[in-house]
């Protein structure tokens, strides 16, 4: 059974995310505070931790960057705050996901289910990548719909295989540009990617104004769908 | 004035008559004492130096040595008491009596004015010192300014008027309304940046320009007295120190400000973190437990209503949360720092994230033109297109299209609903709050009427347009035009 580490100091919140999870079929654990959180942390070793940012006095991105370089697990910032530029700060700093409150609880599940898949299948040697109608061959650099090539242009494949090698999870507009155009990239190509993107929506979406696999979270990134 | 000149004279008379007198009288003591000539003319040498220590002017001082050599003639050189010469030899004698007493008073004199100056140097530095101590010990800039002008008058025994200003444009505005007897003046030392003397027999004044940041920006006018060329130079350094002064002010103010607005900032930031937080938790917490309670428990139809009540509520308190958070944002001080380019798509894709599935389904969407740039803070444009199809939503039960298409440069988003319409004046939703109508859908609780008017303000703060128009056969279509972003690819 998956270990959830829920660490909020708000009571009735609290008991209605350990319900709704172990409704689930989680195994939860609790905590209010930074001291308590760490202690759960050393002795349940969770699978997946979220953290709410605000716990009283305290901040909760403390323990996102002590506790980082020392697990595997999935952290999922659960905040009131609603700052494009603090979320891509803590994506940048190594959150897996942010969610803001009130969130619905179909949305959480889902972003547990794909902090708890990083843990359990992060594969670099993959060799291909299906959802519903879309195929990407890694191995050969092909992407097919419905098994008829599609034809991306050599950036636009990049940028897909970056999304669908992190599927589910929100990617900075950062984290892409420095995994696509390497460290020194510039304003233009933070400009580029919105383009490429849009692009590409219209090369593999069914229907480009209601995206299906590629997700916009403006001010912040992309994800491909889980 | 003429007889204190008249008096000074006198004096200066009377007392080299004194010495002349004093020391006729020692040459003839010391004649009956049976004393040499060569020892008298000593003691008028002396006598003819003896002037320099007493401050007496230079030509009275000449005229002294010259009424001592004749005295010595007259007196003491064979003829006696006649003024002729008959050895050739005191000829020479009186002319080196002059000359020495003359080099010597020369040299005398000339020391005696050097200290002078250095003395009126040192005091035209005392006067700056003191000068700067009441313009930068005082944070008042005028009322420094005002102690400066008392010490300047009082050093300088004339009327002293200082005109600076905030902006150059007060300081044109100001000649335009200068006296025409002094505005060519004026003109002339704004226009050279050099100080102008005006020097008339019935009116003497003069204007000196203060420079700040090498732009005129006032004037010291020194009023019925003639300076001198060393006074001049010492007025413009006196310039310079207001302007410098008058700078200090304005940076210390500037920094002030600056530092009032940084905490006026830190207080909303913290304002506006505090508000999401106190608020949106309890009331994810409300939502959540809600839904759960509706999925866990097999509730009759009864109680099913109870908690959609409890949900709808809890909804309409998040929308006006978030609408009074839009407020605090819209006033935040530097929000155009906050815009960036998205695709008005993208903003059209999060605001749908704020409608249920069932709501959705009544959503049409119609892109005639893609990849539309908007250069905007994105939470605020979401919330405008929110609040809009939120409107379009609760004032009908037909279907709502969002249709976005570009036109001169504008990149407009229409939400056309065949709803009521607007039965109210239009204006009265733009510019006022809280005006508000009861929803059709009986799902929808009547709003704090702040959705329109914060609409409105989004939009202003983006330089864009608002308009609202009747839709030809039902409802209503309201137009957001924003400038498109003109990408660099």
């Amino acid at each position: 059974m998956s270990k959830i580490l829920i660490i909020e100091d708000d009571i009735s919140l609290q008991h209605y995310i350990s319900t709704l999870l172990k409704n689930n079929g989680y195994d939860v654990c609790v905590a209010s505070n930074l001291s308590s959180a760490s202690s759960m942390f050393y002795s349940h070793s969770p699978d997946v931790i979220l953290l709410d940012l605000t716990l009283g006095e305290e901040d909760g991105e403390v323990f996102l960057k002590k506790n980082r370089e020392l697990t595997q697990s999935s952290i999922i910032i659960v905040s009131a705050i609603d700052d494009f530029s603090k979320k891509v700060h803590l994506l940048d700093e190594g959150a897996d996901d942010y969610i803001t409150k009130p969130f619905n609880p179909g949305e959480l599940l889902a972003r547990i289910r794909v902090g708890l898949r990083k843990k359990t299948s992060n594969d670099p040697t993959k060799q291909s990548f299906q959802y519903q109608k879309l195929l990407i061959d890694y191995e050969k650099e092909c992407v097919f719909i419905e098994d008829k090539e599609i034809h991306l242009t050599p950036l636009e494949y990049q940028i897909l295989k970056y999304l669908t090698l992190n599927h589910g999870r929100v990617c900075t507009t950062n984290a892409i540009l420095k995994a696509i155009w390497g460290v020194h990239y510039t304003q233009a190509d933070a400009q580029n990617l919105r383009v490429f993107m849009a692009n590409l929506r219209k090369k593999i979406e069914p229907n480009p104004t209601r995206p299906n696999y590629l997700l916009t979270h403006v001010g912040v990134g992309y994800r491909f769908i889980d | 004035m003429n007889t204190n000149i008249l008096k000074k004279h006198v004096l200066y008379f009377m007392k080299i008559v004194l010495i002349w007198a004093l020391f006729t009288a020692i040459a003839f003591v010391l004649n009956s004492l049976g004393w040499q000539e060569s020892t008298l003319i000593l003691a008028y040498v002396l006598g003819s130096i003896i002037w320099t220590v007493l401050k007496i002017p230079y030509g009275y001082g000449l005229f002294l040595t010259f009424v001592n050599v004749l005295t010595f003639n007259y007196f003491f050189t064979l003829p006696y008491y006649t003024l002729r010469v008959d050895d050739f030899q005191y000829l020479f004698t009186f002319i080196s009596m002059f000359l020495v007493s003359g080099f010597t008073s020369y040299i005398v004199f000339i020391s005696n004015k050097n200290r002078h100056m250095a003395h009126i140097r040192s005091l035209n530095n005392r006067y700056l010192f003191q000068l700067s101590e009441l313009l930068y010990q005082s944070l008042d800039f005028e009322e420094g300014l005002k102690d400066a002008i008392v010490l300047l008058e009082n050093t300088l025994h004339a009327h002293v008027e200082v005109k600076i200003f905030n902006h150059t444009q007060q300081v044109t505005e100001y000649i335009e309304q200068c006296e025409s007897d002094i505005q060519s003046k004026v003109l002339d030392a704004y226009m050279t940046a050099q100080p102008q003397i005006l020097d008339e027999p019935i009116q003497k004044s003069s204007c000196f320009p203060i420079l700040i940041n090498k732009e005129v920006r006032g004037f010291i006018f020194v009023n019925d007295v003639r300076l001198s060329d060393d006074a001049i130079e010492w007025m413009s350094t006196i310039g310079s120190i207001l302007a410098l002064a008058k700078q200090r002010i304005e940076s210390i103010r500037m920094e002030e400000e600056a530092k009032l607005n940084y905490e006026q900032e830190q207080l909303r930031v913290s304002l506006l973190s505090s508000i999401s937080h106190d608020l949106r938790t309890p009331l994810a917490s409300i939502l959540g437990s809600s839904t759960l309670l509706m999925d866990e428990l097999k509730l009759n139809e009864k109680d099913n209503v109870l908690i959609t009540n409890i949900q709808n509520d809890a909804k309409w308190l998040l929308d006006s949360v978030e609408n009074i958070l839009s407020l605090i944002r819209l006033n935040k001080g530097n929000l155009s720092s906050q815009f960036q380019p998205v695709m008005i798509e993208d903003c059209i894709e999060e605001a749908l994230k704020h409608f249920s599935l069932e709501d959705i389904k009544r959503i049409h969407l119609d892109y005639q033109h893609s990849m539309l740039f908007v250069n905007v803070e994105v939470h605020l444009l979401v919330k405008a297109i929110v609040n809009l199809v939120h409107n379009a939503l609760k004032f009908s039960t037909k279907e709502v299209v969002i249709k976005t298409y570009q036109t001169n440069g504008w990149c407009c988003v229409e939400i056309i609903d065949k709803g009521i319409g607007f039965s109210k004046n239009i204006k009265d939703y733009l510019t006022d709050g809280f005006q508000s109508t009861k929803p059709l859908n009986p799902q929808h609780r009547q709003g704090v009427g702040l959705g329109l008017h914060i609409v409105s303000k989004i939009i202003d703060v983006h330089h864009g347009q608002l308009s609202i128009h009747p839709n030809s056969t039902q409802g209503s279509i309201v137009t957001i035009k924003l400038a498109i972003h003109q990408e660099v690819l």
